[in-house]
């Protein structure tokens, strides 16, 4: 069974992005040329896939009922109707709750919530040739850690996003759509100002595939860290050079009283 | 019921039903109104891409990965489903059917099915099934190290265990009993 077990923890280890040199690269490299070592791995992920799936058919199930719910309120009604009564205050309570949070905000970190939304992922899901083969230049390491970085991304979960991409082992100021993609995760995750800083560095950087979504990025994180003032001139010049957020940035600089 | 970002991780963390429930339903309808308003999704996909927008959110909660929400559940939610959204239509856009009927193809015509995604889904269909059927020890201690990401020393405190080399066997033999779910019904070609 050792063999066994070292082998488990190994393939564990290496779907869990923990293998690392030497070792790194014999898994991989018996990965090319073992077809039944690669089948067990496969088998592995699949494991790994059935148990997040039984996690969460519970809820799946939770919620599908809750669809039910709505979409046959009479139903609901006759049957559970102290439930459902229950559920509607709660909706309502909840309601206010986040009316009550809503109105706790800024009116530029407001402006930001409603405006923000990250930049679709060019990288692994892109048809943007430049910059999704950027993917095919690089290492197996860093590939894969940039896959899982936006596979975070595509989930929002931009925590992830951001420590993935601040560990690729190579120099990601040097590859600018990375770091692009690394600004819009900062801004996401909160971390405003490394965010503005890098977004600022891109600002300067000449031809690069994401020049007309700087001023847009860099307007919503002044937004987000309350400096309006600063968001303005970023504003303007989206809507003198006619860029794609031209009547988000009117809306805003309306909503900020310009 | 007022509750901030760091109650709703807490109570979704709890597995709290009334609370995942309520959440859920609160914008619902509103995003299918959205997706119906901007882009003219039929309602039924729409639904669908919300269920999976939910679950995402669900999952970044209990595996750690969302550990603060930096802005309101709404603004959580919608973005992950304008996502899913975006790859929908993109994919639409790629073949030039939209998604519902590729789907009904696939069920009209064997021959044009995607064995290998079918395959995917009777596999995942098999461990949730085999899931169910492990112990309750099992259950947990594989629930706690891969969906929950603890570490070894975490779960031997949780699960009141003498050492780690015995969680990891124990892990080890847990794992071996769900794998054996398809190792029994599928060869290794079928992963390829």
């Amino acid at each position: 069974m050792d063999e066994s077990l070292r082998q488990y923890e190994q393939i564990d280890n290496y779907l869990k992005g923990k293998l690392e040199g030497e070792a790194l690269e014999a898994f991989e490299k018996r990965l090319q040329k073992d077809r039944d070592f690669a089948g067990e791995v496969e088998i592995h992920r699949k494991v790994i896939d059935g148990i997040y799936a039984a996690q969460e058919e519970e809820v799946r199930e939770l919620i599908m009922e809750a669809d039910d719910e709505v979409e046959n309120p009479e139903l609901v009604q006759k049957t559970f109707w102290g439930l459902y009564s229950y559920a509607a205050v709660i909706t309502l309570l909840l309601g206010i709750g986040i009316y009550f949070i809503f109105f706790y905000q800024s009116k530029p970190q407001r402006l930001y919530e409603e405006y923000f939304q990250p930049y679709p992922n060019q990288i692994t899901e892109g048809t943007r040739g430049s910059v999704s083969a950027i993917l095919t230049a690089l290492p197996e390491p860093q590939k894969d850690t940039i896959i899982r970085a936006m596979h975070a991304y595509e989930n929002i979960d931009f925590y992830t996003t951001v420590a993935l991409l601040e560990t690729v082992d190579l120099n990601i100021k040097s590859y600018p759509e990375l770091l692009f993609y690394l600004s819009v995760g900062q801004l996401g995750a909160g971390k405003v100002k490394h965010a503005i800083s890098n977004f600022r560095q891109l600002k300067k950087m000449p031809d690069q595939y994401f020049s007309k979504e700087i001023d847009w990025y860099l307007a919503l994180a002044y937004l987000r860290s309350d400096q309006p003032e600063k968001a303005k001139p970023h504003l303007q010049s989206i809507i003198q050079n006619r860029l794609p957020q031209m009547q988000e940035a009117k809306s805003i600089l309306h909503e900020l009283g310009e | 019921m007022f509750m901030d970002g760091e109650t709703i991780i807490k109570k979704i963390k709890q597995n709290d039903k009334s609370v995942i429930v309520e959440i859920y339903k609160s914008y619902r309808n509103e995003f299918i109104a959205f997706t119906f308003k901007n882009y003219k999704i039929d309602p039924e996909l729409a639904k669908e891409i919300y269920q999976d927008a939910f679950l995402a959110f669900y999952r970044n909660i209990n595996t750690g990965r969302l550990k603060k929400l930096e802005s309101s559940v709404k603004t959580y939610l919608f973005q992950i489903g304008k996502f899913k959204l975006h790859n929908e239509l993109k994919r639409q856009k790629r073949t030039g059917i939209p998604v519902e009927e590729q789907w009904d193809l696939r069920v009209d015509n064997p021959d044009v099915c995607r064995p290998k995604e079918e395959k995917d889904i009777l596999m995942q269909k098999a461990l949730v099934a085999g899931f169910k059927k492990l112990s309750e020890k099992c259950r947990q201690l594989l629930r706690l190290f891969y969906y929950e990401h603890k570490h070894h020393e975490e779960i031997m405190q949780i699960m009141d265990y003498a050492t780690v080399d015995s969680v990891k066997t124990q892990k080890y033999k847990c794992f071996k009993k769900l794998e054996s779910v398809i190792k029994s019904d599928y060869t290794s070609e079928d992963f390829f």
